[in-house]
C-alpha cells in the first residue's frame, strides 16, 4: 500500500476549460479519502489523473513517493472501480477478475487462488461462470470490486461505484466497502457526490467545487467547522439555514440581528466577531441545531425566536418544520412529538454554540 | 388500438407483392434450369438435370467456381481487416479521422464501372500507370502483365475490389467501435493491457456483431461480383478471370442458352443460401432479444 500526493495539479482541456485548479491533496497510506462535490466539480477528472487515464496539464502526482505523471496506467499499480462497473461483456465473472492477472503473466494456480479468495470475500463464488449480463446491479458491483482486489494494488480508485444501485443496496454496499477497507488495509480514493457516502466511509473528505478544493478534513471537521458557505451548504440534510444578518452591539454583548429576530452571540465567539460589528454577515445554523421550545434544554429569551409554521414534514424519527420568521425562512429538524401545526405560531430555540458566521463578500467562515 | 385485419392487409400488400415477384422469379428460374429453352423461341423441352450435368462436366464452370473461391478468400478477409484496423486506429485520432474518413469512403460511392475503368488503366500492361511508375522508379524488374497475365489478373481485380469496399467495412466498424463503452477500454488500460492487447481482448470481441455483418455482406459481394470483371478483363485472358455471375450472363444472353444460365443462377443462389440462412437467423434472434 502507498501514499498518493497531488502537488499543484491542474487540468486544462484543449478548449480552455479548467477542470481541476491547483489541487494539493495527500492521501496517506491505508487512508480512505473521499473526493466530494457536485457534478462538474473536477472530482472524477482528479481520479482519472491519478489513474493515468487523463493527462496532467500542470503539477505533479506522486504514488509511493515517485512522480507518475508520465507513467502508463498499467505501470502505476492501481485498480479502479468504474461507475458503470465496466465489466467485459464477453468474459465470465471469473475471466473478468482474472484478466488483469493474466496480462501480468501470473501463474495459473496463483490466478485461481486469488480469484477464488476474492470471490469468497465478496460472496460471489456461485457466480464465477456467469456472464455480466446475467447478473443484477449489486452482483456486478461486487465483481467490479473483485476485479480490483485480486490484483492487490497499491491504491484503489472508486469512481461513484454506488450511484447505479437502489437505495437499500447502496446502504448495504456502503457498509461492505467500509469493512473491506479495514480488511484489506488499502489506500482508497473514492469519488462521490453523495455526502452520506462521504461522511460514513471517509477518513478524510476533500470537498471540491468548480475544479477547486474547498476544504480538506475529517468528516467531523467538515460537518462542524465548514470552511465556507459552499461546504456548509453541501454537507448536511436538510442543508444549513443561511440568513443575511448584521452583528450589533446590544444588551450584554453582541447580537445577531435578522429581519425578524435577534439572538445573542455566545461570549466565546465575541472576539472573533470584533471586526464585524455593524457589518452585514451571513448567519448559518443547521436544522438539527434548531429546537421546538417544548423540547429544548435551555430556552432563554436570548436564543428563542417566534415564527409562523409554513410546512410540517413528519418523517417518523423526526419532523422537519419550515418556519417563516420575518422575511426569512428557517428549516428546523425537531422532535417528532412536536405539536407544531401549519399556519400556527411556534417558538424555536437556537443552539447558539453551534452557530456559524460567514463573511458576506468572501463567503469564508468567520466562526 | 385495435387495427382491422383488412387495414393490415392493405399495408402489407406492397411488401407481399415485391416478395411475391421475387419468389415467382426464383421458382421460374428453377423451372427454366430444367429445360433446354433458348430464350427467343416460344418452345422448350424438359431436360431434367442435363444442364447441371453439362455444367459439372465443363472445366470452364470449375475455373469459375475456383475464381469465386479465390475472391472469397483473398478479397473478404483483407477488406474486412483493413476496415477494422483503420477504424480502430482512427478512433484514437478524432481530428484526423474527421478528415480522412470521407476520403476512405469515396471509393464506395463511385460507380463500380468507374472504379473498374480506373484500375484497368492503372494495371494496363503497355501504358498503365503502375508499370510507368515502376519504370520511373527504376524498378523495371517488378513490371508485369497485370490484367493481361492469366496468373495475376484476378488478383489485380481483387485489389480494385478491396479499394472499393474497405470503406464500407470502415464505416460499419467505426460505428461498432464507437459503441464500445469508454470505460471498458479504460478498465483494460488499468488492468494492464497494451493497445494491441486491448484490440484483441476487448475491441474484437465487443464488435463481433459488426464482424458478422461485414463479413457476410462481403461474402455476398463476391458471389455477385460482375462489373469489375466485365470492364477490367471481360473474363479474360481466355476465361481465366471469369466468375459465376459473369459466366451466367454470358451463357444466358450471349450464347442464348437460357436453361444452362438458369442452372448457374440456381447454383449461385444455393451458395448464397449457405451464407445467408445462418446469418439471417442469427440477426433475427439478436433483434428479438
Amino acid at each position: 500500500m502507498a501514499q498518493v500526493r497531488l502537488e499543484h495539479v491542474w487540468k486544462i482541456y484543449d478548449n480552455g476549460v479548467e477542470a481541476v485548479k491547483d489541487s494539493n491533496v495527500t492521501v496517506e497510506d491505508k487512508e480512505f479519502v473521499v473526493l466530494l462535490g457536485p457534478s462538474g466539480c473536477g472530482k472524477t477528472t482528479t481520479l482519472r489523473m491519478i489513474a493515468g487515464l487523463e493527462e496532467i496539464t500542470k503539477g505533479k502526482i506522486y504514488i509511493d513517493g515517485k512522480v507518475v505523471n508520465d507513467v502508463e496506467p498499467k505501470d502505476r499499480d492501481i485498480a479502479m472501480v468504474f461507475q458503470n462497473y465496466a465489466l467485459y461483456p464477453h468474459m465470465t465473472v471469473y475471466e473478468n477478475m482474472a484478466f488483469g492477472l493474466k496480462l501480468r503473466k501470473f501463474p495459473k494456480d496463483e490466478i485461481d487462488k486469488r480469484v477464488k479468495e476474492a470471490a469468497r470475500i465478496l460472496g460471489i463464488e456461485n457466480l464465477l461462470d456467469r456472464k455480466p449480463r446475467q447478473l443484477s446491479g449489486g452482483q456486478r458491483q461486487r465483481v467490479a470490486v473483485g476485479r480490483a482486489i485480486v490484483r492487490n494494488p497499491k491504491v484503489f480508485l472508486f469512481d461513484e461505484p454506488l450511484s447505479n444501485l437502489d437505495a437499500k443496496l447502496r446502504v448495504q454496499m456502503r457498509a461492505e466497502l467500509k469493512k473491506l477497507h479495514h480488511r484489506l488495509e488499502a489506500t482508497i480514493v473514492y469519488v462521490t457526490h453523495d455526502q452520506v457516502e462521504a461522511m460514513t466511509m471517509a477518513n478524510k473528505i476533500v470537498v471540491m467545487k468548480d475544479g477547486r478544493i474547498q476544504q480538506i478534513g475529517d468528516p467531523h471537521t467538515i460537518y462542524n467547522k465548514p470552511a465556507n458557505i459552499f461546504v456548509a451548504g453541501f454537507i448536511g440534510s436538510p442543508p444549513m439555514n443561511f440568513i443575511n444578518t448584521k452583528i450589533v452591539r446590544g444588551e450584554g454583548g453582541l447580537w445577531v440581528q435578522a429581519s425578524g429576530f435577534k439572538v445573542k452571540v455566545p461570549k466565546t465567539y465575541e472576539d472573533a466577531l470584533a471586526d464585524y460589528i455593524d457589518k452585514d454577515v451571513v448567519f448559518g445554523i443547521r436544522p438539527e441545531n434548531v429546537y421546538d421550545k417544548m423540547f429544548a434544554f435551555a430556552p432563554t429569551e436570548e436564543n428563542t425566536v417566534r415564527g409562523m409554521v409554513d410546512v410540517v414534514e413528519p418523517l417518523g424519527s423526526e419532523t422537519i418544520l419550515h418556519v417563516k420568521i420575518g422575511e426569512d425562512q428557517i428549516v428546523a429538524k425537531v422532535d417528532p412529538k412536536t405539536k407544531a401545526q401549519e399556519g400556527q405560531e411556534i417558538d424555536l430555540v437556537f443552539d447558539m454554540e453551534a452557530m456559524h458566521i460567514f463573511d458576506k463578500d468572501t463567503e469564508q467562515a468567520v466562526i | 388500438m385495435r387495427v382491422k385485419p383488412y387495414t393490415l392487409f392493405v399495408f402489407l400488400l406492397p411488401g407481399f407483392t415485391i416478395v411475391g415477384v421475387l419468389y415467382y422469379m426464383l421458382i421460374w428460374t428453377g423451372v427454366v434450369s430444367t429445360t433446354d429453352w433458348i430464350g427467343m423461341a416460344p418452345v422448350w423441352k424438359f431436360a431434367g438435370f442435363k444442364n447441371y450435368i453439362v455444367l459439372f462436366h465443363s472445366p470452364r464452370f470449375w475455373t469459375n467456381l475456383k475464381n469465386n473461391m479465390i475472391w472469397l478468400v483473398v478479397f473478404v478477409v483483407p477488406t474486412g481487416f483493413i476496415g477494422m484496423i483503420l477504424a480502430y486506429m482512427l478512433d484514437g485520432l478524432p481530428r484526423l479521422s474527421k478528415f480522412v474518413r470521407p476520403i476512405f469512403f469515396y471509393p464506395l460511392v463511385i460507380a463500380p464501372v468507374v472504379t473498374a475503368t480506373l484500375w484497368a488503366w492503372i494495371f494496363e500492361p503497355q501504358n498503365g500507370v503502375l508499370n510507368n511508375l515502376l519504370s520511373l522508379m527504376h524498378l523495371d524488374f517488378l513490371k508485369a502483365g497485370w490484367i493481361a497475365d492469366p496468373k495475376i489478373a484476378i488478383y489485380c481485380m481483387i485489389v480494385a475490389g478491396i479499394w472499393q469496399n474497405f470503406g464500407f467495412a470502415l464505416v460499419l466498424y467505426t460505428a461498432a467501435i464507437g459503441e464500445i463503452p469508454r470505460d471498458h477500454i479504460d478498465a483494460a488500460k488499468v488492468d494492464g493491457a497494451t493497445s494491441t492487447q486491448i484490440f484483441f481482448h476487448i475491441v474484437i470481441p465487443e464488435i463481433s456483431h459488426a464482424t458478422i455483418v461485414v463479413f457476410s455482406l462481403l461474402v455476398l459481394y463476391t458471389l455477385k461480383v460482375f462489373d469489375l470483371v466485365w470492364v477490367m478483363t471481360g473474363g479474360g485472358p481466355g476465361y481465366a478471370t471469369e466468375v459465376l455471375p459473369y459466366f451466367m450472363y454470358r451463357v444466358t444472353f450471349r450464347q442464348l442458352m437460357v436453361g444452362e444460365g438458369a442452372a448457374i443462377a440456381m447454383i449461385i443462389l444455393l451458395m448464397s443460401f449457405v451464407v445467408l440462412v445462418p446469418i439471417s437467423k442469427w440477426m433475427m434472434e439478436r433483434w428479438a432479444r
